[in-house]
């Protein structure tokens, strides 16, 4: 009979042989949708590996190569009416681009449904890279539909086609513009309420609102009150020009910047605002510097909704139900801030209490900066 | 005074703000430098003891033994205590090569051991553990009721061994409650790595790795006679239980120490040729995944080559390899077919059909319908639109109680998959996040690339 120790070594035999089988994942492609009134946009994502695998085309950054993938997803997708009638597709942005991970051929496919079909009943035929890989699962997102107020925050899948289903059928349901304003005015105070960033910007600003400014200090006597409401409105308002005007251009004009600035820019405006708040660095000229600033987080707004919408129309209600959405928010802060700041403003200790609350705010802004940079 | 008590306000409330930002800034700019789990501490006192140092030497001591044990049946066929240890021989040379052929043997020696056993006696408790090694299961309580109801009593090692056997036919049937119980109870009466190795194995599959990360170290510490392969083994295992929660530097660093200590063994090195994959080094991993290839004729290696292949767009090389791996599965499958399901099924579904992948997995899963071919089985259903179906087993694992839990990333993200094929993307986001909880990397683009970590 085997030893003990023999034993032991024959039951590893059992366990360590070999490595065990999984349940393996496979490269997977993407295609996210934006719904318009009149037309479809699917940002299509392939892993470069699965479409060279499958295409046998030659994979670079050369205008033959994207020429060559261009044709290989004119081929392989299609999009159809109910009555089997055949949209217009056309692709564009094709390119090879690694933004995580491994690189993927990524490309833009706009569709129009032939006349007197609906933009939001559709069956898109797709066999790209799973006719040649089994295991390949394309998963069709929802990304932005004004008609049904969704937003590319909420992830809403249509679909996925492999090997053995290769068809997605789509049925958005009936539009309504106002479901899709309601959602960007959602959209917006999500965006403020959640982004501390923006309220402490406004608020530190806010904080000197009733003091006057004198020999480089902020005065002990306030202004009346009735001025500094004033002052109150002019600065909110100006913020409001400020970040409207990037807002529209970033939509419809295309300003955009990278996003790492916009955020330090927003963050060294705390900073400064919180400084100010402490010591006047800007007197008299708040709404001045919060319509610069505004139009630094302006920009920062343009990131959430500055890609929504299909078409004029379907922009122009987006953004405008945006910034109300960001209106209603500001003004519901200032007007909880109001009573408490202009009645706190006329007492002896709020020289300490402004100096406390702008060390904080100044110091999540250092905060953000650092993480930003 | 009152100017006092102001000076001291303001000074206050600026060494307060000064203290913030020193101490922000710290946390921020500061290396994090994380300490190594405690477990992992005792585990690197750990040194090797006897045995060959490194692959080859392994390689030739095991075939000194086999030559001995060939010798040895040609002389006297009918002593069954020669074909036990012709048979051990073999298992043990398939624990370095993993050549199919070995198990092939050892069985072959065990059987023809058994036929000139005398009744109720024989290599009964080996011919068991190569069962569970083989994953056919069938036999496996019979012969175990045969050895324990021996005449001959028992020793409290044997009576260990039978019990952790019977746990690991509860395991793979997916009773884990009562394998553990069994584990335990072969613990109480002997504890040794074997046991505290499946032990940990169940912590692994339960979604507890600190536990089992904790019990591999166990019994790395309570086996006094430690060769260099089996402390390589236990880094190898705690490797693997990093990847699988997406720790791949750590996972890396734990595969280059099983290298160190046991040099040689293409089990390492495919770990470690992998994790150049994961690095984005293909071509440094196509080269190391080649020479083990061609050093081992091992159809996983070929298939991992073939999946870079594929991962880098070579439709002709990924071919090549894939090709030579299906002709390796298909006479695996021939020669033990239990044991080859599995493999052969993850082969068929990156590189064959849907419809063989799903019968392959189906007779996976009858045969041990355990978490891991339930997850197998769910992603043939998925590939051969069978979406109800894979939905009832992925979520039947979940909805067991926790001790009888199967918890692992891929389970949830084939889950995930489920969902959004029912177009549910609550659900599906919901068993998304359940998988990131596990393991961060699960939906990594890189992630595919993993073909070794899974013991």
């Amino acid at each position: 009979m085997l030893t003990r120790a023999l034993l032991l070594i024959a039951i590893f035999a059992a366990t360590l042989a070999s490595p065990a089988a999984k349940a393996h994942l496979t490269p997977n492609s993407e295609v996210q949708m934006d719904f318009g009134a009149d037309a479809v946009a699917a940002t299509i994502i392939i892993p470069q590996g699965e479409y060279a695998f499958a295409s046998g085309n030659a994979v670079s950054t050369a205008p033959q190569s994207r020429a060559a993938a261009l044709r290989f997803l004119a081929r392989h997708i299609a999009v159809v009416a109910p009555n089997g009638a055949r949209w217009k597709t056309s692709f564009s942005q094709v390119a090879f681009v690694q933004i995580a991970g491994p690189p993927d051929l990524r490309a833009v496919m706009r569709a129009v449904p032939p006349a007197g079909q609906s933009a939001r009943r559709f069956t898109i035929r797709w066999d790209a890279v799973v006719d040649k890989a089994p295991g390949h699962n394309v998963l069709f997102l929802a990304r932005q539909d004004f008609g049904s107020g969704k937003d590319a925050f909420r992830r809403e899948i249509l679909g996925v086609v492999q090997a053995s289903q290769r068809t997605v059928f789509i049925d958005r349901g009936k539009p309504s513009a106002f479901a899709g304003f309601f959602s960007a005015i959602m959209l917006g105070m999500h965006h403020i309420a959640g982004g501390f960033d923006h309220l402490l910007f406004v608020i530190a600003l806010l904080l000197p609102a009733p003091l006057l400014a004198a020999a480089g200090r902020w005065r002990r006597t306030p202004r009346p009150s009735k001025d500094s409401l004033k002052r109150i409105v002019w600065i909110v308002t100006a913020f409001t020009v400020g970040h409207s005007i990037t807002l529209i251009g970033a939509a419809f004009l295309g300003w955009q910047l990278p996003v790492q600035p916009v955020e330090v820019m927003i963050a060294a405006s705390i900073l400064i605002s919180a400084i100010h708040a402490f010591r006047p660095l800007f007197p008299r000229k708040e709404p001045a510097v919060a319509a610069v600033f505004g139009l630094v987080h302006g920009l920062a707004f343009a990131t959430v909704v500055g890609g929504y919408g299909l078409d004029l129309r379907e922009k122009a209600l987006t953004i405008l139900g945006f910034n109300i959405g960001i209106e209603l928010v500001q003004l519901l802060v200032v007007a909880a801030a109001l009573p408490v700041l202009l009645t706190l403003a006329r007492r002896a200790y709020y020289a300490q209490l402004r100096t406390a609350a702008s060390v904080m705010i100044g110091l999540a802004a250092v905060y953000w900066l650092i993480e930003r940079l | 005074m009152t100017k006092f008590f102001r000076i001291s306000g303001w000074a206050a409330i600026w060494a307060a703000g000064c203290f913030a930002v020193v101490g922000l800034s710290g946390l921020l700019l500061s290396p994090r430098k994380m300490p190594p789990p405690s477990a992992v501490g005792v585990l690197e006192t750990l040194q090797p003891g006897y045995g060959p140092k490194d692959y080859s030497a392994a390689l030739a001591a095991t075939r000194q033994r086999l030559d001995l044990g060939k010798e040895r049946v040609g002389r006297d066929s009918d002593q069954w205590l020669y074909q036990e240890n012709f048979a051990f021989a073999h298992m043990a040379q398939y624990r370095l090569t993993g050549d199919y052929e070995n198990l092939a043997a050892a069985q072959r020696a065990l059987d023809t051991g058994m036929t000139s056993a005398p009744k109720g006696s024989g290599p009964l408790l080996l011919r068991a553990a190569l069962g569970v090694s083989r994953h056919d299961l069938a036999s496996v309580p019979t012969d175990l009721a045969v050895y324990t109801g021996a005449a001959v009593p028992l020793s409290d090692d044997e009576r260990a061994e039978a019990a952790a056997i019977l746990g690991d036919v509860d395991f793979y049937q997916g009773r884990y409650r009562l394998a553990l119980q069994r584990y335990q109870e072969a613990s109480t009466l002997s504890e040794n790595a074997g046991t505290l190795f499946r032990i940990g194995r169940y912590y692994q599959k339960m979604g507890n790795p600190e536990r089992a990360i904790a019990t591999f170290v166990r019994a790395a510490r309570v086996q006094k006679d430690r060769s260099p392969q089996f402390l390589s083994s236990v880094w190898l295992q705690i490797g693997a239980i990093e990847l699988e929660r997406g720790n791949w530097s750590l996972a890396k660093k734990y595969f280059q120490r099983a290298d160190a200590i046991f040099p040689g063994f293409w089990l390492n090195e495919a770990h470690l040729a992998q994790m150049k994959a994961l690095e984005g080094d293909s071509g440094g991993a196509i080269l190391r995944y080649q020479q083990i290839a061609a050093k081992t004729e091992n159809p996983e290696v070929m298939d991992a080559l073939a999946s870079l292949y594929r991962h880098q767009g070579n439709a002709a090389q990924s071919k090549i390899w894939s090709d030579k791996a299906q002709a390796m599965w298909a006479q695996r499958l021939a020669l033990l077919p239990y044991a080859a399901l599995g493999h052969a099924g993850d082969h068929e579904m990156m590189f064959g059909t849907p419809e063989k992948a799903l019968a392959i997995a189906s007779a996976d899963f009858a045969a041990r319908p355990h978490g891991d071919t339930s997850v197998a089985l769910a992603r043939a259903l998925l590939a051969n639109n069978k979406v109800m179906e894979a939905k009832t087993i992925l979520e039947s694992l979940a909805a067991r109680p926790p001790q009888e839990q199967w918890r692992t990333a891929s389970q949830y993200a084939a889950l995930a998959d489920v969902y959004a094929r029912l177009n549910d993307s609550d659900k599906s986001a919901a068993a998304q996040e359940a998988g990131l909880a596990i393991n961060p990397k699960i939906f990594h683009p890189a992630a595919p690339l993993i073909w070794f970590g899974h013991h």
